[in-house]
């Protein structure tokens, strides 16, 4: 028989607070984490706002290596949810076998000091005419760039970091699918446990790109809200005036366990794992399918795997970016999927207060799916003021409530067609 | 089952050119040749024409380089395998790319930063926000996102089922094609195609490369006698660029069409940097193979003294001596070091070598730092009964993977 995943350890570090009990806490309380960017200065950028992670101090980290603190913030960021995570769930006592530990990540890729990249490229530019010359740019920047900024900016460094600080010596791996990396990380880690290969996965994920390029990039593609004078107001999942996603960072951590090792080790237990879909939309680049095909097909194999009808789920975590599209053809594919179910169903956005923590969001967005089911409160969408004719499901406007919920379902579509949908719901014995 | 091998090389297009080049020994390193006479290192593939293999312009110019051999390299492999037109359920075949971060083109960021520079010569941040940004090209992010090779992929050729993209570092390609075996192994697809493209031989990867002190200086002779992986005198990387994909499927599928079968993969082993051995023991262990019954090792041989040691004493660990007439070989100095489509590049390869029941050389191998407890084949290619054979890949900080496949066999 297949064997039962559950979550046993939470972790978050978020624009809403540096630990699971602050962010949960301000996810029901209904309060918004999006400010005035400081990291850099975008007074500027056609967008001006993001969701920081406030008051983060990495050398108050309980940390073993003094070489750890000058890793980038993606690194932090993860660093600390782990540890939150493993003490949460009590794994860390050195009585489980290194290799029965793996991670299954959805780091992102880490972030570079844009300024003194961008001061390298200038310095090889010859004649004004804008071309660079390959041999200085080479010579130079092989003379003022750090190992460590060039090693930093790949995902893979994250989890090696993670490895070594957690004694992990199981499967490894990470993924990055853009804004589903996390949702597909925890679904790929949820696989191993119920092969066998390991008894404890840490995973989830961790992002940052509010940096010049980041917010450059993404503003090119109009995909972010310029809605700068109300920063608290820009994030408006459904709403009819929304007008992007607001670009956000932090990282989430959910620990999971073969269930008879939980038991046997006395774990307590949040919810059980117990479904998971994946699928590819096959169409473009940034726009999802207009009939939201792979979204669709990723909720009823979310639904087949956990062996629940379309009338079994109690509630929806919505992917819920702020964006035209998204939120239209989200609001679409689970009508198809829930046909007169859906109106009954309430789906809230938690993006409307985080922001859009882009390979991180799926996972914080599962935590508080968990915490959903624990404390039967479904968090609110709020900026939520303006009915738009293309969205009319339940969305949870502006007020948490509370529900007594049993199961969840967490959608997270990435950039680029990939479609996760999980389900968690109440461990019963 | 593996049924479909795809690669673009500086060997060139198609695996044959690639094996041939590898059982001869001949190497596809040279001078590159820049502006101004820079003539750095490396193994790229001037003849690559990406519009071969995309019809769309408008496509191109979104896709940064590494994107356009993925898809050379996918759609290389889905014709091998004869499943390009295939009619079937599209929602069953998926696609895992091994990928990373993939490097901007200089001249594209130089025109937006020259607009934003301040009169200190710093990047003056407000002027860019004002200027700088909208003399960017508007997709320019698009260009560069790891995940974009997948999604170009599944887009192309209209592959509806799983899609992921796996940034392990040098192992990203193998543990791609090892996923994608779990995801046949539950049911989740019929059909995955896995792999993975790099292109760092631009200024961009190779200053990357030598700011962490692993690009080999070597300026003097031979170009194609640079590169040496285990060899005592051995002095670095030399880069190469392209892309290695496979084709897997599940038995009754491949049947049911009646397709070839070049391999079974037995078993897939997968740990952090620091756990080749254990990757490696994982892999026998589902496999059931005892470390005696392995015949050969495709290894990853990064031509790094430490990294070459380091996964040499793993070898030794593993099978302590135990298998005498286990061979060992490193393909690296035929089409360079190729990232994160290092290690399906070596899959294919020791595919092939299962295939023809030969194993090829290490290229530039003389003798190695100390004796080691296994043979590293130097020399010239020979022909030799081998069952099962394992693919490792660990190093440069990436994940630690390894694959044990063997000729399928009726049971």
């Amino acid at each position: 028989m297949e064997k039962r995943v559950v979550i046993t350890g939470l972790g978050a570090v978020t624009p809403l607070g540096n630990n699971v009990r602050d962010t949960w806490q301000a996810l029901c309380a209904g309060r918004s984490g999006i400010r005035n960017i400081t990291i850099f200065n975008a007074e500027s950028f056609p967008t001006k706002i993001a969701g920081e992670v406030k008051n983060f101090d990495f050398n108050q980290w309980n940390g073993r290596s003094a070489g750890l603190r000058e890793l980038g913030r993606n690194s932090h960021f993860a660093l600390q949810a782990v540890s939150e995570a493993a003490a949460d769930s009590g794994f860390q006592n050195g009585s489980i076998n290194p290799e029965r530990i793996g991670i299954y990540f959805g780091a992102g890729d880490g972030g570079f000091n844009f300024v003194e990249y961008a001061s390298i490229v200038s310095d090889a530019i010859e004649n004004g005419d804008g071309v660079v010359n390959r041999e200085s740019y080479f010579k130079n920047a092989s003379r003022r760039l750090k190992p460590k900024v060039i090693l930093e900016q790949e995902p893979y460094q994250i989890v090696n970091h993670l490895a070594e600080v957690f004694n992990v010596e199981g499967p490894v791996s990470n993924c990055l699918t853009a804004c589903a990396a996390s949702s597909q990380a925890i679904g790929e880690a949820a696989e191993l446990i119920r092969r066998g290969e390991a008894d404890v996965m840490i995973t989830g994920g961790t992002h940052s790109m509010i940096h010049p390029l980041g917010v450059a990039g993404f503003n090119l593609l109009t995909a972010l809200s310029v809605k700068n004078e109300s920063p608290e107001r820009a994030s408006r999942p459904f709403d009819r005036d929304r007008d992007g996603f607001v670009l956000s960072e932090g990282s989430g951590v959910l620990i999971l366990e073969e269930l008879e090792h939980a038991k046997n080790r006395g774990a307590k237990i949040y919810a059980e794992f117990s479904g998971y879909g994946g699928t590819s939309d096959a169409f473009r680049l940034t726009d999802p399918h207009p009939e939201g095909r792979g979204a669709i097909q990723a909720m009823r194999l979310a639904l087949q795997d956990a062996k629940l009808r379309e009338d079994e789920i109690h509630t929806i975590n919505a992917h819920g970016t702020s964006t035209q599209l998204n939120d239209q053809i989200e609001t679409h594919s689970v009508k198809e999927v829930f046909q007169e179910h859906a109106k009954s169903i309430p789906m809230s956005s938690i993006k409307s207060m985080l922001g859009h923590m882009i390979a991180a969001a799926g996972a914080v967005e599962l935590i508080a799916s968990v915490l959903t089911i624990r404390d039967g409160v479904i968090p609110p969408t709020i900026n939520y003021e303006t009915k738009d004719e293309a969205c009319d499901l339940d969305y949870v406007p502006n007020k948490a409530r509370e529900k007594k919920v049993e199961t969840v379902l967490s959608n997270s579509f990435g950039f680029g067609g990939q479609n996760i949908a999980l389900i968690v719901k109440r461990f019963k014995g | 089952m593996i049924t479909g091998l795809g690669a673009i090389t500086a060997l060139g297009e198609g695996v044959t050119p690639l094996w041939n080049a590898v059982l001869e020994g001949r190497s596809g390193i040279g001078s590159l040749k820049f502006e101004n006479g820079w003539k750095p290192l490396g193994a790229w593939i001037p003849a690559f024409q990406p519009e071969k293999y995309i019809t769309q312009k408008k496509a191109i110019k979104v896709m940064a380089r590494d994107i356009q051999l993925a898809v050379a390299g996918a759609a290389l492999a889905l014709e091998d395998a004869g499943v390009k037109n295939l009619s079937m359920p599209r929602g069953r075949i998926g696609v895992i790319v091994g990928s990373g971060v993939l490097n901007h083109e200089l001249d594209e960021l130089a025109y937006s930063i020259q607009s934003s520079m301040g009169d200190d010569g710093k990047l003056d941040l407000k002027k860019f926000g004002e200027e700088g940004i909208s003399n960017l090209f508007p997709l320019w992010l698009l260009k560069y996102l790891p995940n974009m090779p997948a999604c170009h992929i599944s887009i192309l050729f209209d592959l509806q089922g799983p899609n992921n993209t796996i940034t392990t570092g040098v192992s990203s390609g193998i543990q791609a094609v090892g996923e994608a075996m779990r995801i046949i192994e539950r049911g989740a697809a019929d059909l995955m195609l896995a792999g993975g493209a790099e292109s760092k031989v631009n200024a961009v990867g190779l200053s990357q490369y030598r700011i962490l002190g692993m690009l080999s200086e070597s300026s003097a002779g031979d170009p194609t006698k640079v590169y040496k992986p285990f060899d005592a005198d051995s002095n670095g990387l030399v880069i190469g660029e392209g892309a290695g994909f496979l084709v897997l499927e599940s038995l009754e599928h491949a049947k049911k069409r009646n397709a070839k079968i070049y391999a079974e993969i037995v078993g897939f082993g997968s740990s952090s940097a620091s756990g080749p051995k254990i990757a490696m023991r994982a892999a026998l262990k589902e496999s059931a193979v005892l470390p005696e019954e392995l015949d050969y090792i495709q290894a990853c041989g990064l031509g790094l003294a430490k990294e070459d040691t380091l996964e040499a004493e793993a070898i030794e660990g593993v099978f302590n001596g135990s298998g005498p007439r286990l061979r060992v070989s490193a393909s690296k100095p035929v089409m360079g070091f190729t990232g994160f489509a290092a290690g399906a590049i070596d899959l294919i390869i020791s595919t092939l070598a299962l295939q023809s029941q030969t194993i090829p050389p290490t290229m530039n191998f003389n003798k190695p730092t100390r004796p080691w407890r296994f043979e590293i084949v130097k020399g010239s290619s020979s022909r030799h009964k081998i069952k099962n054979v394992m693919t490792n890949t660990c190093g440069l900080g990436g994940q630690s993977v390894a694959i044990i496949t063997r000729p399928y066999q009726e049971s």
